[in-house]
């Protein structure tokens, strides 16, 4: 167990240092963030003087040398927009984008495991359909599209919620509703299928057999079976939850480093976007990481090797 | 300034935009389709047998439920639980007045000396004072100057008005005008607007009266020191820089609250306001980046006055009752950009000339910008300082084009690359008209859209598209900074070079005489519709959306919203 943890964290190890690397690639190639650190009347000479001391006229290798240099001890260098360093300013509107995954996962839990189990149940029966049809749906509506809609009518219309901040309880529920909807709908579509799948397995006909009830065969011997395999998918969209709301957070104008990302790739802000690579890129090999643990122990039959 | 507020909403509206347009029923089969085929591919899959281990079964599932509460208790501690939330907007004496307003982007800083950019120059306008600032026209009139003049050309005399307080409540003296520039100064701060005030030197007199010594002679120096915002430097050095960024103290009409970065900033009137306490109590400004959440939020009653309306938008808010929405003129010239550094056509002035003549800037201001819009001769809006009424603007005459296009060896016209970014009101759907206003006198436009840094980059570089859609504007711009950033030699967002126009704006910019000043930048304006370094276009407007209960507010030119002066019903 020891060996394959430390030998999977090395792997992470690798994966992050390979992110952060193309990205810190990618954003040299670019642009040039001086021509934007300065007011449009600053000369050329200027420039030049602000690119040497900011040591953008060194070899790549050496930047990205004194690149990692920092990140290991997570300085980023300081944010051209914000005049803070980079990883302040990620960390600061983290919590707002985990509270949002949160909700989300939460809801998508919520609604996705019930509806999953109902309509495997009760396949191709009418509730099966809706089932279908709305978590297809789900999977369909652009959240952007989604987002606004809900504004249109729980906000201007219904006046219940407020159209976008993060100012209180109410505020969460239209974007984590917004960005939770597509998890939902992938998790019931899923657990769907699997339960379908294992309920034609021999054990299922031996629970029978054996002359249990149908909440036990269900919840007991399918469910839990439909669980692990979903596991997988359930990890990655936790780090997409993360990662992705860039467009539900625009929507909702909730601060989070989704819509930070977006603002800083503009701006050319590229501490603050390598920072936000960097926390990205570990939570997907954390939760990864997790995921495969909690796989082998789910299931002792894949081996640690 | 150039165009730093656009550059910020940017990619959030082209986001919007294109999901707007986007086909939603063939999008949504298609990933319909996509899903149906990812479900057969599941079905496929091997799915292990029950291992039979119930204790791991039970740890896996205490897992997943950690997973998910940590994901959200761990968040539990941030700072979203002390604001209070309300949407009160009981009038009634000053201190339970509310007034909020919203625009697509947060602050850059709080901190003056490292303030650029439309939206945080509009919140330090309520939180700070200035020597001068500029109406809502675009004058300069003085604020925490009782007096000033020139004694020299580079020379200023100020007199400071008397018992002026800091929201500290100390008194704000000539020491503080003289810590603000030395500081902004200081190389060692790196300080963005350094080099903005790098050529001053303040000298003080005695506690009110101080003088500014500039390097050479700068006439524009009055409309440059309404954006230096005067910071106390008592405060400033007990608490340090980085502290006084977040916790700011100024002498403006409004107390910094709290700011809550990418939501919003929360200010309250200040009592001691030497301009007399604001009728409003409560001032807040919140950031809202989506143009559909902006309109949704006025709707709802949640915000008083927004920014950036766009066009498509305007009927549906003047349908409601209780709204209603504003164009306004503002310093923002708007021009096509020539890069005459590259080899092309454009480094004939009749084939610039022609250009001018093939665009109808009238039909586009009513077809495309509805109205929006102001026609401008060369490089002056009518309210910059020189502007010059008698010089009038290119009048739309194809077949003048033809001839000058003729006259420059061009008869069968040629093939150009015209590049637009978002950010400018209606940008792409103008640029589509000039395009076929071009094509009708013979030049084909390959019309490209482009993103706004890297547009700047090539520009800085030279290797920008023979034509592209600029825009030049903000709180402080005037003629010299037009012409300075986008028609001078070797200036980094220029793409002309004219020594002699070059010559004209530098004799215009250190002459401190108002008449003599007003002589060369006339010469200038007329020079620079001769020279024709680019499609002169038009002076572009805000569009503001606003609840009818505010009143006493008033659009300004600079695009800043600022409402020190206004009330609610």
């Amino acid at each position: 167990m020891a060996k394959y943890l430390a030998k999977r964290l090395g792997q992470s190890l690798i994966a992050v240092l390979g992110i952060t690397l193309v990205v810190f690639l990618v954003l040299n190639v670019a642009g040039d963030p001086v021509q934007l650190m300065l007011p449009p009347s600053a000369s050329q000479a200027d420039i030049e003087a602000m690119r040497e001391e900011m040591g953008f006229n060194d070899p790549i290798i050496v930047q990205f040398g004194r690149f990692l240099k920092g990140a290991v001890v997570g300085d980023f260098g300081m944010s051209y927009n914000y005049n803070e360093p980079a990883m302040a300013v990620v960390l600061e509107r983290l919590p707002a984008t985990l509270k949002l995954a949160g909700a989300a996962l939460l809801i998508s839990l919520i609604f996705g495991i019930p509806a999953g189990i109902i309509s495997a149940i009760k396949r191709n029966s009418k509730t099966d359909a809706v089932i279908r049809s709305i978590s297809l749906l789900g999977q369909c509506i652009p959240a952007f599209w989604l987002g606004i809609m809900l504004i249109m009518i729980f906000s201007v219309k219904l006046r219940w919620l407020p159209t976008s901040g993060n100012d209180s309880w109410k505020s969460i529920i239209m974007p984590a509703f917004t960005l939770g909807v597509f998890t939902a709908a992938t998790i019931t579509r899923l657990l769907r299928s699997n339960m379908l799948e294992i309920m034609t397995k021999e054990y299922i006909d031996v629970a029978k057999a054996k002359g249990l009830g149908g909440y036990m065969i269900v919840m007991k011997h399918a469910f839990k079976n439909a669980l692990s395999s979903i596991l997988t998918v359930l990890g990655l969209q936790i780090a997409s939850l993360i990662g992705g709301a860039v467009i539900t957070e625009t929507v909702f104008g909730w601060p989070g480093i989704g819509r930070l990302a977006v603002q800083s790739i503009t701006n050319s802000d590229f501490m603050v976007v390598e920072a936000i690579v960097f926390i990205m890129a570990i939570s997907f090999t954390l939760i990864n990481l997790v995921v495969d643990i909690l796989y082998c122990i789910i299931n002792p039959r894949i081996k640690m090797q | 300034m150039y165009n730093k507020k656009c550059l910020n909403l940017n990619t959030k509206q082209q986001i919007s935009k294109k999901f707007n347009k986007m086909p939603l029923v063939s999008f949504a089969i298609l990933r319909c389709m996509q899903i149906l085929a990812d479900d057969n591919d599941k079905n496929q899959k091997i799915i292990y047998k029950d291992g039979g281990n119930k204790m791991k079964k039970v740890i896996s599932a205490a897992l997943i439920m950690v997973m998910v509460l940590s994901l959200i208790t761990g968040c539990s501690n941030d700072s979203s639980g002390n604001s209070a939330g309300g949407q009160s907007q009981n009038p009634g004496s000053s201190s339970s007045k509310e007034i909020k307003f919203a625009s697509p982007v947060d602050v850059s800083s709080l901190d003056p000396r490292n303030a650029t950019g439309t939206t945080t120059a509009q919140i330090l306008a309520h939180i700070y004072s200035s020597l001068l600032k500029t109406d809502a026209n675009g004058a300069i009139a003085k604020d925490l100057a009782e007096s000033y003049e020139s004694v020299n050309d580079t020379t200023w005399k100020f007199k400071l008005k008397e018992g002026i307080t800091f929201h500290d409540g100390s008194k704000l003296t000539s020491e503080d005008v003289k810590y603000t520039i030395d500081t902004i100064k200081d190389k060692d701060k790196k300080f963005k607007l350094a080099s903005d005030f790098s050529f001053m030197t303040v000298n003080v007199t005695d506690e009110l009266s101080f003088e500014i010594v500039t390097d050479q002679p700068f006439a524009a120096l009055p409309l440059r020191l309404t954006y230096v915002k005067i910071i106390p430097k008592a405060y400033v050095e007990r608490v340090g820089d980085e502290e006084f960024a977040k916790n700011p103290v100024g002498s403006g009409p409004y107390k910094f609250v709290e700011r809550k970065k990418d939501e919003k900033v929360a200010m309250e009137a200040y009592e001691n306001y030497f301009g007399g306490k604001p009728a409003v109590g409560k001032v807040t400004y919140l950031i809202i980046p989506e143009a559909a959440a902006r309109i949704a939020a006025l709707e709802a009653g949640e915000v008083d006055i927004i920014s950036n309306v766009e066009t498509s938008q305007v009927e549906r808010l003047k349908s409601a009752d209780n709204l209603d929405v504003i164009g306004n003129p503002t310093t923002r010239v708007i021009f096509i950009g020539m890069n005459t550094l590259i080899d092309s056509p454009l480094k004939n002035v009749k084939v610039r000339q022609a250009l001018n003549y093939a665009v109808d800037k009238d039909a586009i201001i009513k077809g495309v910008l509805d109205g929006y819009g102001t026609q401008i001769a060369t490089i002056s809006t009518p309210q910059y300082e020189g502007y010059d009424s008698s010089i009038a603007p290119y009048e739309y005459d194809p077949e003048k084009a033809k001839q000058l296009l003729t006259e420059a060896g061009y008869p069968n016209g040629f093939e150009l690359k015209l590049s637009v970014t978002s950010g400018y009101l209606n940008g792409q759907d103008v640029v589509q008209a000039i395009a076929a206003q071009l094509a009708e006198v013979g030049i084909k436009c390959t019309v490209r859209e482009a993103d706004s840094n890297t547009q700047r980059e090539q520009i800085a570089a030279g290797t920008v598209d023979p034509l592209y859609m600029n825009g030049i504007g903000g709180p402080y711009s005037n003629i010299d900074l037009v012409t300075k950033l986008s028609f001078s030699t070797g200036e980094r967002y220029s793409t002309y070079s004219n020594p002699d126009f070059d010559a004209l704006r530098l004799k215009a910019a250190a002459t401190v005489d108002k008449n003599e000043a007003a002589e060369l930048l006339s010469q200038l304006q007329q020079m620079a519709k001769d020279e024709a370094p680019a499609i002169f276009l038009y002076q572009q407007y805000g569009l503001y959306g606003y609840n009818k209960r505010v009143i006493n507010w008033t659009p300004r030119v600079d695009e800043m919203i600022v409402v020190t002066d206004a009330d609610v019903q």
